[in-house]
């Protein structure tokens, strides 16, 4: 059969049996749109909690505490299970810290900082593995063995910290890519203690050019986190240990080991386990405990498992019964069919036809309904939501769709089986018989 | 044609019993019989839509009845057009499109040709005027003759028509018998199926069906 006419027939059927067809794809695209929007959601929190939460640098770190005495038996083991264990990206030591001061931050303060608010941030050190060039966002990452640069957050505040936990986007934000190319001074103090407080004594100074962002949003660093070489800070805590007088020293040892990805952490925190039973007294601690977020990571994934092969199956027996029926009123028609000569193929493809049609027009409507309600809820989480949750893209892929449409065929196949086959059984003499008055 | 001995029985009840039937090119046949006397399932067999319990249809001396089924539609497509009281025509298509539907199918027909090809049967028929039309625009009459151009569409050597006059008044039923009769004419066979009595002066043969028998009833008007 020329496929002009087959698809005068397959046109012309579906218009004159619109109602019946209207009825079918409105069930199909409900089922479709439910499939898509709920593999979409499912796929997208997925995607930002494994790129976002489950990446970040917290839940990648496991403490090693030991006493000072044990300290070098402590180091030893851990540099030789980092030698064997290529998921160990490094292993450092906890620093105590030190208080710094952004000098002349009032040029800054226009830029989105309120400086009558507490402010803050943290320093951390370029080859701890805690944050490393993953998150690189723009500039450029810090090279071996250069001095006096820096990498700031792509998007920061200093300002309120309990805000800035919830990612709040009524704050002001600093664009930190705006900040590469220039030379940021820092003040920093050494300490004397008087009466029961400790008070600045000497003042130092270090200076920096900033190199680059990073992607802090993925890193879950919420504040004005500032990457500097090593060298840089090891002269910096130096500088301070030497000058102040009385600091107590810490009778412990901190260790943290900075696993690659969250999946790889039990296997570590078991290996690191194994060390503390040989050393007394040593205790292994995940920082970020990323249990709960795995947990809720597989039950997404589960649930929307479950979702898709319920509205799955629930369509499939949708369609294979109104497809059925709709064969069932159709006997006459398929009768005179055959009695004129058509055969099984030329009846499937007629019928099949018509479902086909119908199918891709619903899965094209479904197509945009559904992007249209991801682009919406997208929408209304820039509008509302948390900065956090702002980075959600709620979208719905190429690969998807194409799973989206592998599924809805399949569910149309599958469904119009019953009905297909029905309409193969059909006797010609159905033709013939008439309805005696 | 020639049906030879034909039987068919659905478990004990005996539908048709031993019929033989030769038929002639260019003839017009009626049987007639009440309700349930076997006419429609006798057709059936004759229009390679049932299978007999026994007996054979030869069509050309090839006993047709136990070809396969795709080789039986290919039989109706070429050779046998059906007519039916209840027209079942295609409400979505045009009247041209319904005449279409077997052309469609028939490899040796030019497909760009056939738009014209079903336009000039129906125009044949007296419904020029009407071949852009659907079922639904069209009396009882102009449908039954939408039905039989749909039978002549392939030019077939058959026309086997059920109460193709049940559903019509005493005007439409003789002009649809008068149609049927030209058909005839053009040495085609023609086979009707009715209880109708107005049929009878445009036979050639009329037989009778009672209790699954075919007994001749009249011969040569």
């Amino acid at each position: 059969m020329e496929q002009k006419y087959r698809w005068l027939l397959v046109r012309r059927n579906l218009r004159a049996k619109r109602r019946t067809w209207l009825k079918n794809m409105l069930l199909m695209l409900v089922a479709c749109v439910l499939i898509l929007v709920t593999g979409g959601l499912a796929y997208s929190i997925d995607l930002f909690m494994t790129d976002y939460l489950l990446g970040a640098p917290w839940l990648r770190d496991l403490r090693v505490d030991a006493f000072i005495e044990d300290k070098d038996r402590v180091l030893e083991a851990l540099n030789g299970l980092a030698e064997e264990n290529s998921h160990i990206k490094d292993i450092f030591e906890q620093n105590p810290g030190a208080t710094c001061e952004v000098a002349d931050a009032e040029k800054y303060g226009k830029m989105g900082f309120d400086m009558s608010d507490p402010w803050y941030g943290y320093i951390v050190p370029e080859s701890d593995g805690y944050l490393d060039d993953r998150y690189l966002s723009g500039g450029r990452w810090i090279e071996r063995g250069e001095r006096n640069v820096g990498l700031l957050p792509e998007y920061f505040t200093m300002n309120l910290t309990g805000d800035m936990q919830d990612w709040n986007t009524r704050l002001t934000y600093v664009d930190g890519e705006k900040l590469i190319g220039e030379r940021i001074s820092l003040r920093y103090y050494t300490y004397r203690i008087m009466g029961d407080e400790l008070v600045k004594d000497r003042e130092f100074t270090y200076e920096f050019d900033v190199i680059g962002t990073y992607h802090n949003l993925k890193a879950g660093q919420d504040s004005g986190t500032v990457i500097f070489p090593d060298d840089d800070i090891r002269e910096m805590t130096e500088n301070v240990e030497r000058n102040t007088e009385g600091i107590t020293k810490d009778l412990g040892v901190h260790y943290h080991v900075m696993v690659d990805a969250v999946e790889n952490m039990e296997s570590v925190k078991q290996q690191l386990l194994e060390i503390a039973r040989d050393i007394s007294n040593a205790r292994v601690t995940p920082v970020g405990g990323p249990g709960s977020l795995e947990i809720l990571s597989d039950l997404l994934k589960s649930v929307g498992i479950v979702i898709g092969i319920a509205l799955f199956v629930i369509e499939g027996l949708i369609l294979a019964t109104t497809f059925y029926h709709q064969i069932h009123d159709r006997t006459k028609e398929i009768g005179v069919y055959k009695a004129v000569g058509y055969r099984n193929h030329h009846i499937i493809s007629i019928v099949s036809g018509e479902i086909m049609a119908a199918g891709i027009i619903t899965f094209a409507l479904s197509v945009m309904i559904s992007g249209g309600f991801m682009l919406c809820l997208s929408m209304i989480l820039k509008w509302k939501a948390t900065l956090l949750l702002t980075q959600i893209q709620f979208a719905l892929s190429g690969s998807h769709l194409l799973l989206g449409l592998v599924l809805s065929a399949t569910v149309m196949v599958l469904g119009s089986a019953g009905g297909l086959i029905q309409a193969l059984r059909l006797e010609a003499k159905e033709a013939l018989v008439v309805r005696r008055k | 044609m020639e049906l030879q001995r034909i039987t068919k029985k659905y478990g004990d009840i005996v539908v048709n019993k031993d019929i033989s039937l030769n038929l002639e090119m260019g003839k017009f046949y009626v049987i007639r019989g009440h309700s349930g006397a076997g006419k429609t399932t006798l057709l059936n067999i004759m229009g390679l839509l049932d299978v007999p319990t026994q007996g054979k249809v030869l069509l050309d001396n090839q006993e047709v009845n136990k070809l396969p089924e795709r080789d039986k539609a290919d039989m109706r497509m070429k050779n046998i057009g059906f007519i039916f009281q209840e027209f079942y025509l295609n409400e979505a298509l045009k009247a041209y499109e319904n005449v279409m539907i077997p052309m469609i199918i028939n490899p040796s027909l030019h497909k760009t040709d056939i738009k014209a090809k079903s336009c000039g049967i129906l125009d044949e028929l007296g419904l020029g005027q009407r071949v852009h039309h659907y079922p639904g625009e069209l009396s009882g009459g102009e449908k039954q003759r939408v039905a039989i151009g749909r039978a002549l569409a392939n030019d077939p050597r058959y026309l086997l028509a059920d109460e193709p006059t049940g559903n019509l008044d005493r005007k439409n039923e003789v002009k649809i018998l008068e149609i049927l009769k030209n058909i005839a004419e053009r040495e085609k066979t023609v086979v009707v199926v009715t209880h109708s009595e107005g049929v009878l002066e445009y036979a050639d043969h009329v037989y009778m069906m009672d209790e699954g028998s075919l007994m001749s009833y009249g011969t040569e008007i």
